[in-house]
Protein backbone atom coordinates (compact mmCIF):
# COMPACT_ATOMS: atom_id res chain seq x y z
CA UNK A 1 0.00 0.00 0.00
CA UNK A 2 1.31 3.48 -1.34
CA UNK A 3 0.87 6.13 1.93
CA UNK A 4 -0.52 9.40 0.80
CA UNK A 5 1.91 11.84 1.55
CA UNK A 6 -0.75 14.27 3.45
CA UNK A 7 -2.66 12.39 5.36
CA UNK A 8 0.63 10.35 7.23
CA UNK A 9 2.01 14.18 8.08
CA UNK A 10 3.06 14.27 11.72
CA UNK A 11 0.69 17.47 11.45
CA UNK A 12 -2.28 14.66 12.28
CA UNK A 13 -1.12 13.25 15.46
CA UNK A 14 -0.37 16.75 16.47
CA UNK A 15 -3.52 17.88 15.74
CA UNK A 16 -5.66 15.00 16.99
CA UNK A 17 -3.42 15.20 20.53
CA UNK A 18 -4.53 18.48 21.03
CA UNK A 19 -8.22 18.24 20.20
CA UNK A 20 -8.02 14.56 22.67
CA UNK A 21 -6.53 17.22 25.24
CA UNK A 22 -9.18 19.74 24.22
CA UNK A 23 -11.79 17.32 24.92
CA UNK A 24 -10.63 15.84 28.37
CA UNK A 25 -9.84 19.07 29.92
CA UNK A 26 -13.54 20.03 29.14
CA UNK A 27 -15.02 17.11 30.10
CA UNK A 28 -13.44 17.65 33.43
CA UNK A 29 -13.95 21.20 33.77
CA UNK A 30 -17.58 20.64 33.23
CA UNK A 31 -17.78 17.94 35.44
CA UNK A 32 -16.31 19.03 38.58
CA UNK A 33 -17.15 22.95 38.51
CA UNK A 34 -20.07 24.27 36.24
CA UNK A 35 -17.63 26.40 34.36
CA UNK A 36 -18.65 25.59 30.96
CA UNK A 37 -21.92 26.80 31.35
CA UNK A 38 -21.47 30.10 29.01
CA UNK A 39 -19.85 27.57 26.30
CA UNK A 40 -23.02 25.15 26.67
CA UNK A 41 -25.24 28.22 26.05
CA UNK A 42 -23.62 29.61 23.25
CA UNK A 43 -23.55 26.34 21.57
CA UNK A 44 -27.25 25.73 22.46
CA UNK A 45 -28.09 28.63 20.65
CA UNK A 46 -26.10 27.68 17.65
CA UNK A 47 -27.69 24.38 17.66
CA UNK A 48 -31.72 25.71 18.00
CA UNK A 49 -32.67 25.74 14.20
CA UNK A 50 -31.51 22.43 13.87
CA UNK A 51 -33.79 21.45 16.64
CA UNK A 52 -36.22 23.32 15.25
CA UNK A 53 -35.82 22.35 11.85
CA UNK A 54 -35.76 18.29 12.97
CA UNK A 55 -39.20 19.26 15.06
CA UNK A 56 -40.52 20.84 11.98
CA UNK A 57 -41.94 17.32 10.28
CA UNK A 58 -43.51 16.43 13.42
CA UNK A 59 -45.38 19.90 13.98
CA UNK A 60 -46.55 20.18 10.36
CA UNK A 61 -47.93 16.26 10.94
CA UNK A 62 -49.46 17.35 13.54
CA UNK A 63 -50.79 20.88 12.47
CA UNK A 64 -52.20 19.07 8.79
CA UNK A 65 -54.00 15.92 10.77
CA UNK A 66 -55.55 18.42 12.74
CA UNK A 67 -56.97 20.51 9.58
CA UNK A 68 -58.33 17.52 8.29
CA UNK A 69 -60.16 16.23 11.13
CA UNK A 70 -63.46 15.05 9.73
CA UNK A 71 -66.90 17.25 10.73
CA UNK A 72 -67.55 14.05 12.60
CA UNK A 73 -64.84 13.95 14.67
CA UNK A 74 -64.78 17.87 15.18
CA UNK A 75 -68.36 17.54 16.48
CA UNK A 76 -68.11 14.69 18.85
CA UNK A 77 -64.81 16.42 20.63
CA UNK A 78 -66.79 19.97 20.69
CA UNK A 79 -69.72 17.57 22.82
CA UNK A 80 -67.19 16.27 25.23
CA UNK A 81 -65.32 19.43 25.58
CA UNK A 82 -68.80 21.27 26.03
CA UNK A 83 -69.04 18.76 28.66
CA UNK A 84 -65.71 18.75 29.99
CA UNK A 85 -66.57 22.64 30.35
CA UNK A 86 -69.33 22.55 32.43
CA UNK A 87 -68.19 20.09 34.32
CA UNK A 88 -65.07 22.07 34.81
CA UNK A 89 -66.98 25.64 35.16
CA UNK A 90 -69.00 23.72 37.69
CA UNK A 91 -65.65 22.56 39.44
CA UNK A 92 -63.99 26.23 39.36
CA UNK A 93 -67.37 27.57 41.64
CA UNK A 94 -66.16 24.80 43.94
CA UNK A 95 -62.21 25.91 43.84
CA UNK A 96 -63.45 29.67 44.16
CA UNK A 97 -65.07 28.88 47.22
CA UNK A 98 -62.79 27.16 48.61
CA UNK A 99 -60.20 29.23 47.64
CA UNK A 100 -61.62 32.30 48.72
CA UNK A 101 -62.16 29.92 52.49
CA UNK A 102 -58.95 28.87 52.43
CA UNK A 103 -57.77 32.63 51.81
CA UNK A 104 -59.04 33.76 54.74
CA UNK A 105 -58.36 30.85 57.45
CA UNK A 106 -54.87 31.45 56.08
CA UNK A 107 -55.16 34.90 57.03
CA UNK A 108 -56.39 34.47 60.27
CA UNK A 109 -53.55 31.96 60.62
CA UNK A 110 -51.13 34.94 59.46
CA UNK A 111 -49.63 32.14 57.27
CA UNK A 112 -47.91 33.41 53.64
CA UNK A 113 -50.13 32.17 50.84
CA UNK A 114 -47.80 29.45 48.84
CA UNK A 115 -49.08 28.79 45.71
CA UNK A 116 -48.09 28.13 42.30
CA UNK A 117 -50.60 30.18 40.27
CA UNK A 118 -48.35 31.21 36.98
CA UNK A 119 -48.61 28.86 34.22
CA UNK A 120 -47.08 28.34 30.38
CA UNK A 121 -46.73 25.77 27.84
CA UNK A 122 -44.07 24.58 26.45
CA UNK A 123 -43.20 21.99 23.08
CA UNK A 124 -40.67 19.47 23.94
CA UNK A 125 -38.25 19.79 20.71
CA UNK A 126 -35.91 16.58 21.48
CA UNK A 127 -35.75 13.49 23.44
CA UNK A 128 -32.87 11.41 24.95
CA UNK A 129 -33.48 8.52 26.09
CA UNK A 130 -31.53 5.52 27.55
CA UNK A 131 -31.17 3.31 30.41
CA UNK A 132 -28.54 5.69 31.67
CA UNK A 133 -30.60 9.12 30.76
CA UNK A 134 -34.08 10.47 30.77
CA UNK A 135 -34.12 14.22 29.33
CA UNK A 136 -35.64 16.72 26.83
CA UNK A 137 -35.42 19.72 25.99
CA UNK A 138 -38.38 21.98 25.32
CA UNK A 139 -39.09 25.18 23.02
CA UNK A 140 -38.57 27.83 26.33
CA UNK A 141 -35.70 29.39 28.34
CA UNK A 142 -34.45 31.49 29.86
CA UNK A 143 -35.96 34.72 28.78
CA UNK A 144 -39.51 32.91 29.52
CA UNK A 145 -38.11 33.08 33.18
CA UNK A 146 -37.64 29.38 33.13
CA UNK A 147 -35.97 28.84 35.90
CA UNK A 148 -33.34 25.61 37.09
CA UNK A 149 -35.30 23.59 39.67
CA UNK A 150 -38.92 24.39 38.15
CA UNK A 151 -41.44 21.97 38.55
CA UNK A 152 -42.63 20.24 35.08
CA UNK A 153 -46.16 18.98 34.45
CA UNK A 154 -48.13 17.09 32.21
CA UNK A 155 -52.13 16.87 32.18
CA UNK A 156 -52.39 17.72 35.92
CA UNK A 157 -49.53 15.04 37.21
CA UNK A 158 -46.28 15.76 37.93
CA UNK A 159 -43.28 15.27 34.86
CA UNK A 160 -39.94 16.40 35.95
CA UNK A 161 -38.22 19.47 36.85
CA UNK A 162 -35.79 21.99 34.97
CA UNK A 163 -31.70 21.12 35.37
CA UNK A 164 -30.79 23.31 32.41
CA UNK A 165 -31.43 26.90 30.71
CA UNK A 166 -30.37 28.31 27.67
CA UNK A 167 -31.67 31.62 26.21
CA UNK A 168 -34.64 29.87 24.28
CA UNK A 169 -34.64 26.13 25.56
CA UNK A 170 -34.03 23.87 28.53
CA UNK A 171 -33.27 20.49 29.52
CA UNK A 172 -35.87 18.89 31.47
CA UNK A 173 -35.01 15.85 33.31
CA UNK A 174 -37.60 12.61 33.73
CA UNK A 175 -38.84 11.40 36.43
CA UNK A 176 -38.34 7.81 35.72
CA UNK A 177 -34.55 9.11 35.21
CA UNK A 178 -32.19 7.07 37.33
CA UNK A 179 -30.87 10.12 38.91
CA UNK A 180 -34.24 11.77 40.09
CA UNK A 181 -36.13 11.59 43.36
CA UNK A 182 -38.93 12.75 44.41
CA UNK A 183 -41.07 12.96 47.94
CA UNK A 184 -44.21 11.19 48.12
CA UNK A 185 -47.15 9.81 49.83
CA UNK A 186 -49.25 7.04 50.00
CA UNK A 187 -52.33 8.39 49.43
CA UNK A 188 -54.09 5.39 51.01
CA UNK A 189 -52.17 5.12 54.50
CA UNK A 190 -50.07 8.66 54.21
CA UNK A 191 -47.12 6.98 54.77
CA UNK A 192 -44.07 9.05 53.17
CA UNK A 193 -41.54 7.37 50.67
CA UNK A 194 -38.95 8.83 47.60
CA UNK A 195 -39.73 7.65 44.44
CA UNK A 196 -36.87 7.36 42.33
CA UNK A 197 -36.32 6.53 38.55
CA UNK A 198 -35.43 3.08 37.17
CA UNK A 199 -33.98 3.95 33.58
CA UNK A 200 -37.23 2.27 32.57
CA UNK A 201 -39.38 4.46 30.86
CA UNK A 202 -42.59 5.14 33.00
CA UNK A 203 -41.33 3.03 35.75
CA UNK A 204 -40.23 4.17 39.24
CA UNK A 205 -38.97 2.13 42.12
CA UNK A 206 -40.06 3.36 45.77
CA UNK A 207 -37.14 3.75 48.24
CA UNK A 208 -37.34 3.67 52.23
CA UNK A 209 -40.67 1.82 51.81
CA UNK A 210 -40.08 -0.69 55.50
CA UNK A 211 -40.65 -4.21 55.18
CA UNK A 212 -43.78 -4.70 57.68
CA UNK A 213 -45.36 -1.37 55.62
CA UNK A 214 -48.83 -1.29 54.22
CA UNK A 215 -48.43 -1.07 50.78
CA UNK A 216 -50.84 -2.80 48.16
CA UNK A 217 -50.73 -2.58 44.18
CA UNK A 218 -52.98 0.00 42.99
CA UNK A 219 -51.84 2.33 46.08
CA UNK A 220 -51.65 5.96 44.21
CA UNK A 221 -48.59 7.79 45.10
CA UNK A 222 -48.77 11.91 45.48
CA UNK A 223 -46.30 14.31 45.90
CA UNK A 224 -45.63 15.55 49.40
CA UNK A 225 -44.15 19.04 48.77
CA UNK A 226 -41.33 18.12 50.84
CA UNK A 227 -37.82 19.71 49.86
CA UNK A 228 -40.48 22.47 49.12
CA UNK A 229 -39.36 21.69 45.32
CA UNK A 230 -42.47 20.00 43.63
CA UNK A 231 -46.15 21.56 44.58
CA UNK A 232 -48.05 19.17 46.66
CA UNK A 233 -50.75 16.66 46.70
CA UNK A 234 -50.49 15.77 43.06
CA UNK A 235 -50.40 12.34 41.91
CA UNK A 236 -46.94 10.83 40.85
CA UNK A 237 -47.16 6.97 40.75
CA UNK A 238 -49.51 4.09 41.04
CA UNK A 239 -47.96 0.79 42.68
CA UNK A 240 -47.72 -1.90 40.08
CA UNK A 241 -45.59 -4.64 41.97
CA UNK A 242 -44.69 -5.12 45.82
CA UNK A 243 -42.00 -7.81 46.74
CA UNK A 244 -41.17 -8.67 49.84
CA UNK A 245 -37.35 -9.64 49.94
CA UNK A 246 -36.43 -12.01 53.07
CA UNK A 247 -32.79 -10.09 53.50
CA UNK A 248 -33.96 -7.11 52.70
CA UNK A 249 -35.03 -4.18 55.35
CA UNK A 250 -36.65 -2.28 52.78
CA UNK A 251 -39.58 -3.87 50.12
CA UNK A 252 -38.99 -3.60 46.69
CA UNK A 253 -42.00 -1.18 45.29
CA UNK A 254 -42.36 -0.41 41.61
CA UNK A 255 -44.80 2.18 40.76
CA UNK A 256 -45.85 3.44 37.38
CA UNK A 257 -46.15 6.81 36.55
CA UNK A 258 -49.20 8.77 35.82
CA UNK A 259 -47.44 10.50 32.78
CA UNK A 260 -47.22 8.04 29.72
CA UNK A 261 -43.85 9.58 28.94
CA UNK A 262 -44.21 7.77 25.25
CA UNK A 263 -46.76 10.36 24.25
CA UNK A 264 -46.28 13.75 25.70
CA UNK A 265 -45.52 16.17 23.30
CA UNK A 266 -46.19 19.48 25.26
CA UNK A 267 -45.81 20.29 28.82
CA UNK A 268 -46.57 22.68 31.51
CA UNK A 269 -44.35 24.98 33.34
CA UNK A 270 -45.45 26.38 36.86
CA UNK A 271 -44.06 29.10 38.69
CA UNK A 272 -43.96 29.87 42.64
CA UNK A 273 -45.15 33.62 42.30
CA UNK A 274 -44.43 35.83 45.28
CA UNK A 275 -47.66 36.91 46.44
CA UNK A 276 -48.50 40.14 48.10
CA UNK A 277 -49.69 39.99 51.80
CA UNK A 278 -52.12 42.17 52.08
CA UNK A 279 -51.81 44.50 55.21
CA UNK A 280 -52.36 43.40 58.70
CA UNK A 281 -53.53 45.38 61.84
CA UNK A 282 -50.93 45.62 64.42
CA UNK A 283 -52.34 42.81 67.05
CA UNK A 284 -51.71 39.91 64.41
CA UNK A 285 -48.33 41.02 63.47
CA UNK A 286 -47.04 40.59 66.82
CA UNK A 287 -48.12 36.80 66.71
CA UNK A 288 -45.62 35.17 64.76
CA UNK A 289 -46.14 33.33 61.89
CA UNK A 290 -46.07 29.52 62.61
CA UNK A 291 -44.80 27.68 59.67
CA UNK A 292 -46.41 24.40 61.70
CA UNK A 293 -49.68 25.72 61.50
CA UNK A 294 -49.08 26.34 57.61
CA UNK A 295 -48.53 22.16 57.45
CA UNK A 296 -50.93 21.36 59.82
CA UNK A 297 -53.75 22.98 57.94
CA UNK A 298 -52.15 22.26 54.91
CA UNK A 299 -52.76 18.57 55.86
CA UNK A 300 -56.21 19.18 57.03
CA UNK A 301 -57.29 20.62 53.67
CA UNK A 302 -55.89 17.86 51.98
CA UNK B 1 -5.74 6.78 -11.61
CA UNK B 2 -9.08 8.99 -11.07
CA UNK B 3 -9.35 11.93 -8.87
CA UNK B 4 -12.03 12.46 -7.17
CA UNK B 5 -13.67 16.07 -6.40
CA UNK B 6 -16.74 17.72 -3.95
CA UNK B 7 -20.27 17.87 -5.97
CA UNK B 8 -20.44 21.77 -4.47
CA UNK B 9 -18.43 23.43 -2.31
CA UNK B 10 -19.59 22.79 1.89
CA UNK B 11 -20.53 19.12 0.59
CA UNK B 12 -18.75 17.56 3.37
CA UNK B 13 -20.70 19.91 6.20
CA UNK B 14 -23.71 19.37 4.16
CA UNK B 15 -23.43 15.68 4.94
CA UNK B 16 -22.51 15.91 8.12
CA UNK B 17 -25.30 18.31 8.95
CA UNK B 18 -27.73 15.42 7.62
CA UNK B 19 -26.38 12.99 9.75
CA UNK B 20 -26.65 14.94 13.07
CA UNK B 21 -30.28 15.15 11.87
CA UNK B 22 -30.41 11.93 11.65
CA UNK B 23 -29.41 11.68 14.85
CA UNK B 24 -31.62 13.76 16.34
CA UNK B 25 -35.00 12.01 15.07
CA UNK B 26 -37.31 11.31 17.58
CA UNK B 27 -38.50 7.32 17.16
CA UNK B 28 -39.88 5.06 19.12
CA UNK B 29 -37.62 3.38 22.67
CA UNK B 30 -38.12 0.17 20.61
CA UNK B 31 -36.14 1.81 17.63
CA UNK B 32 -34.06 3.63 19.66
CA UNK B 33 -31.67 1.39 20.87
CA UNK B 34 -31.11 0.24 17.46
CA UNK B 35 -30.13 3.84 15.83
CA UNK B 36 -26.77 3.61 14.18
CA UNK B 37 -23.75 6.21 14.65
CA UNK B 38 -25.09 8.21 11.29
CA UNK B 39 -22.64 11.21 12.20
CA UNK B 40 -19.41 8.55 12.64
CA UNK B 41 -20.17 6.81 9.81
CA UNK B 42 -20.24 10.01 7.62
CA UNK B 43 -16.59 10.56 8.89
CA UNK B 44 -15.19 7.32 8.53
CA UNK B 45 -16.80 7.87 4.28
CA UNK B 46 -14.84 10.96 4.23
CA UNK B 47 -11.97 9.70 5.38
CA UNK B 48 -11.85 7.07 2.84
CA UNK B 49 -13.10 9.19 0.01
CA UNK B 50 -11.23 12.64 0.78
CA UNK B 51 -8.77 12.03 3.67
CA UNK B 52 -7.41 15.27 2.35
CA UNK B 53 -10.32 17.32 2.39
CA UNK B 54 -11.56 16.26 5.82
CA UNK B 55 -10.78 17.47 8.79
CA UNK B 56 -10.18 16.85 12.67
CA UNK B 57 -11.44 20.31 13.92
CA UNK B 58 -14.63 19.38 12.10
CA UNK B 59 -15.14 16.45 14.17
CA UNK B 60 -14.46 17.99 17.14
CA UNK B 61 -16.82 20.90 16.88
CA UNK B 62 -19.51 18.47 15.23
CA UNK B 63 -18.85 16.43 19.06
CA UNK B 64 -19.25 19.71 20.98
CA UNK B 65 -22.93 20.40 19.31
CA UNK B 66 -23.90 16.91 19.55
CA UNK B 67 -22.57 17.29 23.33
CA UNK B 68 -24.97 19.84 23.50
CA UNK B 69 -27.56 18.66 21.58
CA UNK B 70 -27.92 15.47 23.56
CA UNK B 71 -27.01 16.69 26.78
CA UNK B 72 -24.24 14.82 27.28
CA UNK B 73 -21.03 16.31 29.51
CA UNK B 74 -19.52 18.45 27.20
CA UNK B 75 -16.49 16.91 25.36
CA UNK B 76 -17.45 13.68 25.42
CA UNK B 77 -18.57 13.52 22.00
CA UNK B 78 -15.81 15.62 20.80
CA UNK B 79 -13.55 13.44 22.18
CA UNK B 80 -15.70 10.33 20.41
CA UNK B 81 -15.49 11.71 16.96
CA UNK B 82 -12.17 13.27 16.93
CA UNK B 83 -10.84 9.79 17.98
CA UNK B 84 -13.18 8.17 14.94
CA UNK B 85 -11.99 10.14 12.23
CA UNK B 86 -8.50 10.16 13.65
CA UNK B 87 -8.51 5.78 13.27
CA UNK B 88 -10.36 5.91 10.05
CA UNK B 89 -8.02 8.31 8.28
CA UNK B 90 -5.09 6.26 9.65
CA UNK B 91 -6.35 2.82 9.13
CA UNK B 92 -7.55 3.66 5.59
CA UNK B 93 -4.26 4.22 4.80
CA UNK B 94 -3.36 0.44 5.01
CA UNK B 95 -6.79 -1.12 3.59
CA UNK B 96 -7.96 -1.39 0.44
CA UNK B 97 -10.77 0.68 0.52
CA UNK B 98 -12.59 -1.35 -2.67
CA UNK B 99 -12.99 -4.38 -0.50
CA UNK B 100 -15.94 -4.28 1.18
CA UNK B 101 -15.05 -6.81 4.17
CA UNK B 102 -11.66 -4.77 4.35
CA UNK B 103 -13.76 -1.72 5.32
CA UNK B 104 -16.98 -3.62 7.41
CA UNK B 105 -13.78 -4.93 9.71
CA UNK B 106 -12.31 -1.41 10.04
CA UNK B 107 -15.66 0.13 10.63
CA UNK B 108 -16.11 -3.01 13.27
CA UNK B 109 -12.82 -1.79 15.02
CA UNK B 110 -13.46 2.18 14.63
CA UNK B 111 -16.78 1.97 16.59
CA UNK B 112 -16.01 -0.82 18.79
CA UNK B 113 -13.22 1.59 20.57
CA UNK B 114 -15.17 4.00 20.13
CA UNK B 115 -18.00 3.10 21.61
CA UNK B 116 -15.77 1.32 24.83
CA UNK B 117 -13.90 5.01 25.36
CA UNK B 118 -17.67 6.23 25.14
CA UNK B 119 -18.34 3.68 27.77
CA UNK B 120 -15.85 4.54 30.36
CA UNK B 121 -16.51 8.25 29.82
CA UNK B 122 -20.22 7.40 31.09
CA UNK B 123 -18.77 5.54 33.82
CA UNK B 124 -16.94 7.81 35.14
CA UNK B 125 -19.50 10.08 35.16
CA UNK B 126 -21.86 8.27 36.67
CA UNK B 127 -24.23 7.69 33.72
CA UNK B 128 -23.25 3.36 33.24
CA UNK B 129 -25.52 2.04 31.06
CA UNK B 130 -27.32 -1.01 32.63
CA UNK B 131 -27.93 -3.40 29.57
CA UNK B 132 -26.56 -4.55 26.72
CA UNK B 133 -28.13 -2.28 24.50
CA UNK B 134 -25.59 0.05 24.49
CA UNK B 135 -24.06 -1.99 22.10
CA UNK B 136 -26.68 -3.00 19.56
CA UNK B 137 -25.91 0.07 17.69
CA UNK B 138 -22.66 -0.81 16.82
CA UNK B 139 -23.90 -3.59 14.78
CA UNK B 140 -26.68 -1.34 13.55
CA UNK B 141 -24.13 1.05 12.28
CA UNK B 142 -21.94 -1.93 10.34
CA UNK B 143 -25.66 -3.27 8.60
CA UNK B 144 -26.39 0.31 7.41
CA UNK B 145 -22.62 1.23 5.94
CA UNK B 146 -23.11 -0.30 3.02
CA UNK B 147 -26.08 1.75 2.15
CA UNK B 148 -24.81 4.86 3.69
CA UNK B 149 -21.33 4.18 1.73
CA UNK B 150 -23.16 4.31 -1.32
CA UNK B 151 -25.46 6.88 -0.87
CA UNK B 152 -23.23 9.83 0.75
CA UNK B 153 -21.52 8.99 -2.90
CA UNK B 154 -23.70 11.70 -4.15
CA UNK B 155 -21.56 14.41 -2.79
CA UNK B 156 -18.74 13.69 -4.93
CA UNK B 157 -18.04 13.52 -8.56
CA UNK B 158 -15.28 11.17 -10.22
CA UNK B 159 -13.52 12.41 -12.83
CA UNK B 160 -10.71 10.59 -15.23
CA UNK B 161 -7.40 11.68 -14.87
CA UNK B 162 -5.40 11.88 -17.87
Amino acid sequence: MHNTPNTSNPQLLLQFMLFILLSLSFMVLDYKNNSLASVRTALSILVYPLQMLVDLPQETAYRVSEFFSTHNTLATENYAFRKQLEFSSAQQKLFQGLKTENENLRRQLQAKPNNYNKFSLADILSITRGSFKQELVINAGNDQGITIGQPVLSLGNIYGQIIETAPYTSVVIQLSDPHHTIPVYNKRTGQSALATGTGELNMLKLKDVVANADVRNNDVYMSSGFGQLFPANYPVAKVVEVKFEPDNPFLNVQAKTFVNYDTVREVLLVWKEKVIVPPVSDESQKSQSPSENKDKEKKNNG
Amino acid sequence: MDKVFLRFPGAILTSVLVAMILTMLPLSSGLLVWRPDWIALTFIHWAIIMPKRISLVLAWFTGLLMDVLSGAILGQYALGFTLVLYMALRLSERINPRIIWQQVFMIFIILGVYLLINLWILGVTGNTPYSWNYWLPLFSSIFVWPIVHHLLSVFKVTRKHL
